[in-house]
């Protein structure tokens, strides 16, 4: 069992195990999101999720449709402001913020995203694939083969 | 004079500010994790007498971390734009994401790294402390380094 929170403690939940992917995403939106480099967000099923408190003090903000949808969707603590899950839409899957988590998710990061878009302060080092949105939309389309 | 600029996600709160007051770090303590959703927070000392909100400013929502630590965020769409220190009142610190003017300036240095996340691997070049450095070490503008313990030996 997995479990986190956000900043102030109010907004709580676990999980069984996370299954990824586990993907940094440096785009703009995520930078903004994070106040960072990148949102490091990990995948889990929806059916190996639970709140454990707080879910009443979330709220959402969907912003303006870029392409196609899905719009890009933030949930936050209205009380401290931090990232929070946001399992609301259908899909086996969905991911979290990884800043989150209290406990070790066992899984590793696999991949930089969006790196287009990499604030200019911030160096890539590692040695993790760096996909760009055209990759990325190459790679989702064929693990949905 | 180069002015920067930045905003939240939904760019209801915008600020701008004259200049960098120092060097900057990485820091990976769980409280900068949790705020951030990320393996470390960004953030740049802003002197206060010339950081200034041009939108937005009644729509900033505050969570103080730790007595005197303010952290401001968006209260629209969650964004953190910037928090200040009691024991620093001249300094804003500036969290890089929000930012939208260009800047390239890396980090001095990583801090807590001993409350790093298992899950993030530090390769980036920049110097390595499990807590505050020594000031004598790196000076973090805007901090509330010297306020608070520093481990014996914590500088590495």
């Amino acid at each position: 069992m997995i479990t986190g929170g956000c900043l102030c403690g109010a907004v709580r939940f676990e999980v069984d195990a996370f299954v990824g992917p586990f993907e940094l995403c440096h785009c703009s939106r995520c930078r903004k999101v994070s106040g960072s480099a990148f949102v490091a967000a990990i995948g889990v099923r929806r059916s190996e999720f639970r709140w454990l408190s707080g879910e009443e003090l979330i709220n959402r903000y969907e912003a303006p449709l870029l392409e196609e949808p899905p719009a890009y969707r933030v949930s936050f603590c209205r009380v401290c402001g931090s990232p929070v899950p946001d399992p609301l839409d259908d899909g086996e899957w969905f991911e979290i913020a990884a800043g989150l988590l209290d406990d070790d998710p066992e899984l590793r990061p696999d991949r930089h995203i969006y790196v287009e878009h990499k604030a200019p302060w911030h160096e890539i080092t590692d040695e993790l694939p760096q996909l760009d949105k055209l990759s990325l939309r190459r790679l989702r389309q064929d693990s949905e083969r | 004079m180069t002015m920067f600029q930045g905003s939240c996600l939904c760019g209801s709160v915008r600020y701008q500010f004259k200049e960098i007051a120092g060097p900057y770090v990485y820091c990976h303590c769980s409280s900068c994790r949790k705020a951030s959703g990320s393996a470390f927070a960004a953030n740049v000392a802003v002197p206060s007498s010339d950081f200034n909100l041009i939108e937005g400013e009644a729509l900033l929502s505050c969570f103080e971390s730790s007595p005197g630590k303010r952290r401001y965020f968006c209260s629209k769409c969650g964004s953190p734009l910037f928090n200040k220190v009691g024991t620093a009142p001249a300094l804003v610190r500036v969290r890089l994401g929000s930012l939208d003017s260009p800047f390239t300036e890396p980090p001095a240095a990583h801090i807590f790294t001993s409350e790093k996340a298992p899950w993030y691997e530090i390769q980036e070049g920049a110097r390595q402390f499990p807590a505050w450095p020594k000031p004598e070490a790196l000076a973090v503008p805007g901090s509330r380094q010297g306020t608070t313990d520093v481990p014996p030996g914590a500088e590495t």
